[in-house]
């Protein structure tokens, strides 16, 4: 549904130098600098299939959506989604797939909900049965019922979310665009948005692209990941495979039965990285070579209440990884 | 098909009109608004250049004749000029161009649209200022003012909304490149005011300043259409000035689809 070869994008954005002297100067002369956002990423995406998009800011993440979207052209390099490429935006590509922006309304604000709702009905040429039926299936799925008639400007941010999704569900896209549609939001929208957005995949298949900030984000929803950086993928594959491939360390975690001493502290650190717990508890970060003799040297010389030895939080390792570019 | 593909059309001027229709009190205040202040304006500096010329007509017009047309004009220029300038050029810098390139709806059309809703409006103020003028001071002795000169207007009107949003639309899609457009909308809504005859009836200018101008679409932006309300016009002016829109028209749209495409490749769907 989605196949992605080679695709690369510049931006030349403009310079200023700070001050009333840089301001005059750049009416005169203006200082350019080139950015690459992508570089040569190749991607495929089947049906039912939702894809995690992750990185630091400026990764690229966004760019890759919106170049996918049609939104942006690309530099070089191929697209194709539904078989369309996608910066043509013929009107039959446009009407199979749908994108929403977490930090970007898409929707009206002066008008209510149900107002955009209709507009997008007619523009999306969708028969009014089938209108109705699946309108009213999203507003159960999200609970916005009571919200339908207030202006969008009048709606919490979470609130806004979920209309923001029924409007770009409405015409039963085949493939939807997620750019951080749970930013800002509080834990229960969040949580909502997440079951919503998976009971909707089930039903329906589409392909989905997802880019988040918020890992539980991606642990919950994307069985496959890609992590970006400096534009480029670092990683494309299974979530779970992350940990095996990626993860350089293990936590070994244990009840001690008195507090922690400055010798057990000093023994600590020979051994790895301390991670802060509080009472009698320690928590270390250990080379995964390292872990049994680091174990054993915890055994016999603090007195050990119980143990156990963990692998790093799948969170912290994909942070690491756009971070450093490895665990 | 064509109707069902059009349907989201009607559904944009509608909404737009809903919006509008909404404050009550901006329609009757902006309306009284602009007549009054035309109306005074017209009497006390026409009053004052008639009596410092020491002339019955100025460019074909009497005083009372030259109060009608200052009326008209102004009620024609806010159907022309419509909606507020720089709409487009903020959906760039604002990057909520995004959700139009999405849309399967031709981003130019459905601006176009939500123009016209506020052209339809003022369309609609038109003739109650005609009435209100006509009231109050009575119709000069040899107008040409009817319903179908009226009606002739209106559609010259809306015609020349159409043109003069795309010139606006043209220079707005330079925002693609610019920082700011805003003073290139601020001299090209002054230029056609000026060249247009929405200060001063065009027949006031010299006669070699009005053949240079005869092929420049302003004339046909606000004097044809005023003119085609007063009655003043004859079918062979009609035929000159819809010439003149229909070809600027096409040319400006043109121009619109090329500089659209080049800009696209330069959009990056960031903003606030």
């Amino acid at each position: 549904m989605i196949e992605v070869r080679g695709l690369s994008k510049k931006f030349r954005v403009h310079v200023k130098q700070p001050g009333l002297r840089g301001s005059l100067k750049s009416l005169i002369h203006r200082e350019w600098k080139e950015k690459e956002a992508l570089r040569s990423v190749s991607l495929e995406v089947g049906p039912g299939e939702i894809v995690g998009l992750v990185g630091a800011n400026g990764a690229g993440k966004t760019t890759l959506v919106k170049a996918l979207a049609g939104i942006l052209h690309p530099t070089s390099g191929s697209a194709r989604v539904l078989g369309h490429v996608p910066w043509e935006r013929n009107d039959e590509f446009r009407r199979q797939i749908a994108l929403i922006m977490g930090q970007k309304a898409q929707l009206w604000w002066d008008l209510p909900a149900a107002d955009c709702f209709l507009l997008l009905r007619e523009i999306y040429r969708i028969p009014r049965a089938r209108f109705e039926a699946t309108l009213e299936t999203l507003v159960q799925a999200l609970g916005v019922g009571d919200q339908l008639k207030v202006q969008i400007r009048r709606l919490s941010l979470g609130e806004r979310m979920k209309m923001e999704l029924i409007a770009a569900l409405l015409h039963q896209p085949r493939v939807v665009f997620l750019d951080e549609p749970t930013i800002g939001l509080d834990l229960t929208a969040q949580r909502s948005i997440r079951e919503f957005l998976l009971g909707y995949l089930r039903e329906h298949r589409p392909a989905m692209i997802l880019t988040s900030h918020y890992m539980e984000d991606i642990e919950r929803l994307c069985e496959r990941i890609v992590i970006m950086r400096e534009g480029e993928f670092v990683y494309d594959g299974p979530l779970s495979r992350i940990v095996e491939e990626f993860a350089r360390h293990k936590i070994i975690g244990a009840e001690l039965s008195e507090p922690t001493s400055a010798e057990a502290l000093a023994l600590l650190h020979r051994l790895g990285e301390p991670l802060p717990v509080e009472g009698a508890a320690i928590r270390l970060k250990v080379r995964r070579e390292r872990v049994a003799e680091a174990a054993s040297e915890i055994l016999r010389s603090l007195g050990v209440v119980d143990l156990e030895i963990e692998e790093e939080d799948v969170g912290t390792i994909i942070e690491e990884i756009f971070r450093k570019g490895q665990a | 098909m064509n109707q069902e593909r059009g349907a989201w059309a009607f559904q944009v001027f509608s909404m737009e009109l809903r919006k509008l229709f909404a404050y009550r009190a901006d329609f009757w205040l902006g309306f009284s608004g602009s007549v009054l202040s035309t109306l005074g304006i017209s009497y006390f500096l026409w009053a004052s250049v008639f009596e410092a010329r020491q002339a019955s007509e100025i460019g074909g017009y009497g005083f009372h004749a030259m109060m009608l047309y200052y009326l008209a004009v102004a009620m024609v220029t806010k159907v022309v000029q419509a909606q507020e300038m720089g709409l487009v050029s903020q959906e760039i810098y604002q990057g909520t161009l995004n959700r139009y390139l999405v849309y399967p709806v031709p981003f130019f059309a459905f601006k176009f649209v939500e123009n016209l809703a506020h052209a339809a409006l003022f369309a609609l103020q038109l003739p109650l200022a005609l009435g209100l003028f006509a009231a109050l001071f009575g119709l000069p002795p040899d107008h040409g003012v009817s319903s179908a000169s009226v009606l002739g207007g209106v559609a010259a009107a809306f015609l020349a909304c159409y043109l003069y949003f795309a010139l606006g639309v043209l220079i707005e899609l330079l925002a693609f490149w610019a920082d700011n457009v805003w003073s290139l909308l601020v001299m090209l809504r002054i230029t056609v005011s000026l060249l247009g005859g929405a200060l001063l009836p065009l027949s006031v200018f010299p006669e070699e300043l009005r053949a240079a101008l005869s092929w420049l679409p302003f004339e046909s932006l606000l004097s044809f259409p005023t003119r085609a309300l007063l009655g003043e016009l004859g079918p062979e002016e009609w035929g000159r000035h819809l010439g003149i829109l229909l070809i600027w028209s096409f040319v400006t749209s043109v121009a619109i689809r090329l500089v659209w495409r080049r800009g696209l490749r330069e959009y990056a769907g960031v903003g606030i």
